[in-house]
C-alpha cells in the first residue's frame, strides 16, 4: 500500500476513533511485537567476494545477491510503471559494463561506481515520472488538464505539483554481496540501512547472482516477484518483465522455458519503486511445476 | 457447374454459417434418436440410434451417417469396448405404450466398428433378458456398465411400463452371468445406464414425454447408490423405485427433450455426456445428437456448457487475473471520485476505454500475452468465434481481441503469442472443454513442430505458456466471464 494512502487512512481512522472517545496511544507497545528493529543486519549478512557457494533455501529461493546501492529515480507515484517506462528506465546504462554478461567482468563487493542521477525530491512535493505523455504519469506533468477536482482524492502517492526540471547529481554507489536472512530481498531495508535512512523511496535497484550448474538444466522457468516493477535477465537475455505497480508475490511471474547451462549462469535483475515497500524474490521451477532445489549452487562471482 | 450444384453449395454455405454460432448440438447431419454411448475406433467416433442407423465423425464435432454401417438392431442400442472388442447390447421393442411388452435384450460383439475393415463382423446375437407380453417391465433400452472396482459387467433395461432392471453379464461372452438374477431398481424411466464415480454408482435414466418433437419433455435424471444393484436414491432421499430422481438435463433454448445418456471420459476431469435432443429448433425440429460436458457438483452430475460465441474476459483459475495482450497500459483520464464528503455534482458516467482509443499504438506484428488485473480494457476482451470443426462435443474456436482479427496462437517453442491476422492455421484453433469442476481447459489444435498435446497454463500469476494438462493443477484451468 502506498505510503501517502496509509497516512490518509491513519488520519481518517484516528479521527474516527477520537470522535468515538477512544483512547489511543501514539506509542507502540514494545511488548506487543518482539522485534521492531529494521536495521540492515536484521535482513542481510555481508559476505566476501570469494565466499563459499550456497544452495537455495528449502523452498528454492535464491538468497545470495550482489546489489548496487540504489540509484535515485524519484517517482511520487507507482502508476508510471508501464511497459515502455520500465524498459526505458531499467535498461538505462548509468555506468560502463552495467549490463555485462561477462562473468569475469562482474563487479565485486566493495567496488564502487560514480553515476549521475536525479536528486531526491524534497518530501511533500509531487514527484513526477517521465512516462510518455498520456500513458504513464497521472494527470500530465504539472498541467491543469485532468487535475483532480476540488475535494477529490489525489492519485495515490501524489503530493503537490512540481514544475521544475530534475536536478542531476553525482552519486557514488557501492556493490554489496549479501545473503538475505529472509526468502526475499528487502530492498527498502538495503537502501535505508546503507544510507542512514536517506534513501527510501523513488529508487532503482540493480542486482545479480551467479548460478553454478553441475550440468545443463533445460526447460527451467525463472519465477520472480517484485515490488514494484522489475526486469530479469539470464545470461544477458531478458526473460521476465513485471510491469505496473505490484506488490511482491512469490512466483508472481514466470519466464518462458530457458536452459541453465552447465557452469556459471548470470542472473540479473533491476527493480524500480516509487513510494512504498520495495523487495524482490526469485527461484527456479522445473517444467513439471516443482521448484529446483538441487544440482546448482549460488555464488557472487 | 450447373445451377443446381451452385444452389446446393450456396445452401450448404448458408447452413454452415447459420450453424457456426451454435454450440449445443453437433453439426453436419447429426440426426439420431436414442444414441448409443459414443465409441472411438481407429480415429473415428461412432454411435448408433434406434433402428441401427449410424453416425460417424472424424473429429467429434461434425457428424454424418456416411462412413458407418447400419447394424441389425431394434431399439436403442448401447455400445462398450471391452478389451479389444466392442460389445453391443440392443433390444426389440415390445410394442410401445399401448402394445405388448414382450421385449428382449440381446448382445453381440465385433472387433471393429469400421465397416471397411476386413475384421468387421458381428457375432451371433445372445438373448440376455426379456419381458413377458404382460408383466411390469418392458425389456428395451439396454445400458451397459463395467464396474471399475470389480470388473463385473451389468446391463440395465426397461421403460415406462414397469420396472427398470439390472442384471449381471459375463464380460467374456456377453451372456448372462451364471446364476444372475434380474433386480428391480427404478420405475418411471427409460434409457437407463449406470456410471461410477467417487464411491457412488449412478443410475441415469430419462423421464418425461418422448417422441413429441418440439413439445417433448424428455429429460435426463439420476439417482445414486453404493451398490450397482441399488437402492438408487435421489438428492432429496427418494428411491428411484418410488420414482425419485434429480434432473441432469432437460431443455435449453432451441433444444428440447434431452434423453438417452451416455458417458465418455476423455481425460481425468474431462467428461462428456452424449444424448439426443428430441427436437432441435435449428434443424426443423428433428432429433439430433447432443454432446455436452459433465460437471460434477457435490458428487452429482450436471450437464455443463460449451462456451457460447461472444466477448469474454479469460480469467485464470489460479489467481483470477485476466488474459491480455501485452500492450502499453493507457491510463484513463478523469473518473477519480471523492472518497467521502458531500457530493456537489450529479455523478456522470465515466467513459470506458475503447479499442479505437488505443489500437493505434499497438505493435503491428505479433504481441505476447500475459495475465494481470482485469480492467475491461480493449486488450483484455477476447471474442470467441465457433468454427465448423472441432473435437468431441465442442467446436474449435478462434480467439481474437474483440473488434480485431488479432488471434491467439501457439508457437513452435510451446509458448503463446497473438498474430495480427487470423489465418485458420491449426495453431490458431482452440478447443475449449468445460471440466468436471466447471472450469475450462483451453487447447490448441496443434503446436508447430510437435505432436504434444498441450493446453494453456498459467505460469506464475502473471504469465502464460503451454503445458501438459493435469486436472489437479489449477494452472491448467480457466474461466470465461461476461459482465
Amino acid at each position: 500500500m502506498n505510503r501517502n494512502f496509509k497516512l490518509i487512512l491513519a488520519v481518517v481512522i484516528a479521527t474516527v476513533l477520537v470522535g468515538c472517545g477512544s483512547d489511543i496511544s501514539s506509542k507502540p507497545d514494545p511488548q506487543r511485537i518482539a522485534n521492531r528493529d529494521v536495521s540492515y543486519d536484521q535482513y542481510f549478512t555481508e559476505i566476501k567476494a570469494d565466499a563459499a557457494p550456497v544452495k537455495p533455501d528449502e523452498k528454492g529461493f535464491v538468497r545470495r545477491w550482489t546489489i548496487l546501492e540504489p540509484i535515485n529515480k524519484p517517482n511520487g507515484s507507482n502508476t508510471v510503471f508501464t511497459d515502455s517506462y520500465i524498459q526505458a528506465e531499467l535498461t538505462k546504462e548509468y555506468f560502463n559494463n552495467q549490463f555485462t554478461s561477462n562473468i569475469n567482468a562482474l563487479p565485486k563487493t566493495g567496488e564502487s561506481v560514480i553515476i549521475e542521477s536525479e536528486a531526491p525530491r524534497p518530501s511533500g512535493r509531487r514527484l513526477i515520472g517521465s512516462a510518455p505523455a498520456g500513458q504513464g504519469a497521472p494527470q500530465g506533468q504539472g498541467a491543469p488538464q485532468g487535475a483532480p477536482q476540488a475535494g477529490a482524492m489525489p492519485p495515490m502517492g501524489m503530493g503537490t505539483p512540481a514544475t521544475d526540471e530534475p536536478t542531476m547529481i553525482k552519486d557514488t554507489l557501492t556493490w554489496h554481496s549479501v545473503d538475505s536472512k529472509l526468502f526475499n530481498i528487502k530492498l527498502i531495508r538495503f537502501a535505508t540501512g546503507l544510507s542512514d535512512g536517506n534513501k527510501r523511496y523513488g529508487l532503482i535497484f540493480n542486482a545479480f547472482t551467479v548460478i553454478n550448474c553441475e550440468e545443463d538444466i533445460p526447460n527451467v522457468r525463472l519465477a520472480g516477484g517484485s515490488n514494484a516493477a522489475s526486469i530479469w535477465w539470464v545470461n544477458g537475455e531478458q526473460v521476465l518483465t513485471l510491469q505496473a505497480d505490484r506488490r511482491m508475490v512469490a512466483d508472481n511471474g514466470m519466464s518462458k522455458r530457458i536452459t541453465l547451462k552447465k557452469g556459471k549462469n548470470l542472473v540479473r535483475v533491476a527493480v524500480i519503486n516509487g513510494p512504498g515497500m520495495s523487495d524482490m524474490c526469485m527461484r527456479f521451477y522445473k517444467e513439471d511445476g516443482t521448484t529446483i532445489l538441487t544440482n546448482y549452487t549460488i555464488t557472487n562471482m | 457447374m450447373n445451377m443446381k450444384k451452385i444452389f446446393q453449395m450456396g445452401f450448404a454455405a448458408l447452413v454452415s454459417v447459420s450453424l457456426s454460432g451454435t454450440v449445443m448440438a453437433q453439426i453436419g447431419s447429426p440426426f439420431i434418436h436414442d444414441p448409443a454411448t459414443i465409441q472411438e475406433c481407429d480415429g473415428k467416433y461412432y454411435t448408433w440410434g434406434t433402428g441401427g442407423s449410424p453416425l460417424v465423425s472424424s473429429d467429434g464435432w461434425v457428424w454424418s451417417g456416411e462412413g458407418g454401417a447400419r447394424i441389425q438392431v431394434g431399439a436403442a442400442p448401447d455400445m462398450m469396448k471391452i478389451g479389444d472388442r466392442y460389445l453391443c447390447a440392443h433390444s426389440s421393442t415390445g410394442g410401445g405404450l399401448g402394445g405388448g411388452h414382450a421385449g428382449t435384450i440381446r448382445t453381440m460383439w465385433n472387433k471393429t466398428l469400421d465397416p471397411n475393415s476386413p475384421d468387421y463382423e458381428w457375432t451371433e446375437q445372445i438373448q440376455v433378458a426379456e419381458s413377458l407380453n404382460d408383466e411390469d417391465c418392458d425389456a428395451i433400452d439396454a445400458g451397459l456398465f463395467m464396474d471399475p472396482n470389480t470388473g463385473r459387467l451389468w446391463v440395465t433395461y426397461g421403460t415406462y411400463f414397469g420396472f427398470i432392471r439390472v442384471v449381471e453379464l459375463d464380460p467374456v461372452t456377453g451372456d448372462r452371468a451364471a446364476g444372475a438374477v434380474d433386480i428391480n431398481v427404478a420405475i418411471d424411466c427409460e434409457a437407463t445406464t449406470m456410471i461410477y464415480r467417487n464411491g457412488w454408482y449412478y443410475l441415469l435414466g430419462t423421464h418425461g414425454t418422448c417422441c413429441d418433437g418440439v413439445n417433448s419433455t424428455y429429460n435426463i435424471v439420476v439417482g445414486r447408490s453404493k451398490s450397482p444393484t441399488g437402492p438408487f436414491i435421489d438428492n432429496v432421499g427418494r428411491d428411484m423405485i418410488e420414482g425419485g430422481a434429480k434432473m441432469v438435463l432437460g431443455a435449453r433454448d432451441g433444444y428440447t427433450g434431452a434423453g438417452h445418456f451416455g458417458r465418455y471420459i476423455i481425460d481425468e476431469g474431462v467428461e462428456k455426456m452424449s444424448f439426443h435432443w428430441e427436437a432441435d429448433y435449428y434443424q426443423g425440429g428433428r432429433s439430433t445428437l447432443g454432446i455436452l460436458p459433465i460437471v460434477w457438483r457435490n458428487d452429482w452430475p450436471e450437464a455443463g456448457y460449451n462456451v457460447k460465441p461472444g466477448v469474454y474476459e479469460i480469467e485464470s483459475e489460479r489467481r483470477g487475473y485476466a488474459l491480455e495482450i501485452a500492450t502499453e497500459y493507457v491510463r484513463l483520464q478523469g473518473g477519480r471520485g471523492m472518497f467521502g464528503g458531500a457530493q456537489t455534482q450529479a455523478p456522470t458516467v465515466v467513459p470506458f476505454q475503447k479499442l479505437e482509443d488505443v489500437i493505434g499504438n499497438w505493435p503491428k506484428g505479433n504481441i505476447d500475452v500475459r495475465l494481470i488485473d482485469y480492467q475491461f480494457r480493449p486488450n483484455q476482451k477476447w471474442e470467441l468465434v465457433a468454427l465448423d470443426e472441432g473435437t468431441l462435443g465442442t467446436p474449435y474456436y478462434k480467439i481474437v481481441i474483440a473488434g480485431t482479427n488479432r488471434a491467439l496462437a501457439a508457437t513452435a517453442d510451446k509458448e503463446l503469442t497473438t498474430v495480427p491476422q487470423f489465418t485458420g492455421a491449426p495453431e490458431q484453433l482452440w478447443s475449449i472443454d468445460q471440466l468436471t469442476d466447471g472450469t475450462y481447459r483451453i487447447m490448441p489444435k496443434a503446436v508447430p513442430g510437435t505432436n504434444d498435446k498441450v493446453c494453456l497454463i498459467s505460469i506464475g500469476d502473471s504469465n502464460v505458456s503451454l503445458g501438459k494438462f493435469d486436472f489437479n493443477d489449477v494452472n491448467c484451468k480457466w474461466n470465461f466471464r461476461q459482465y
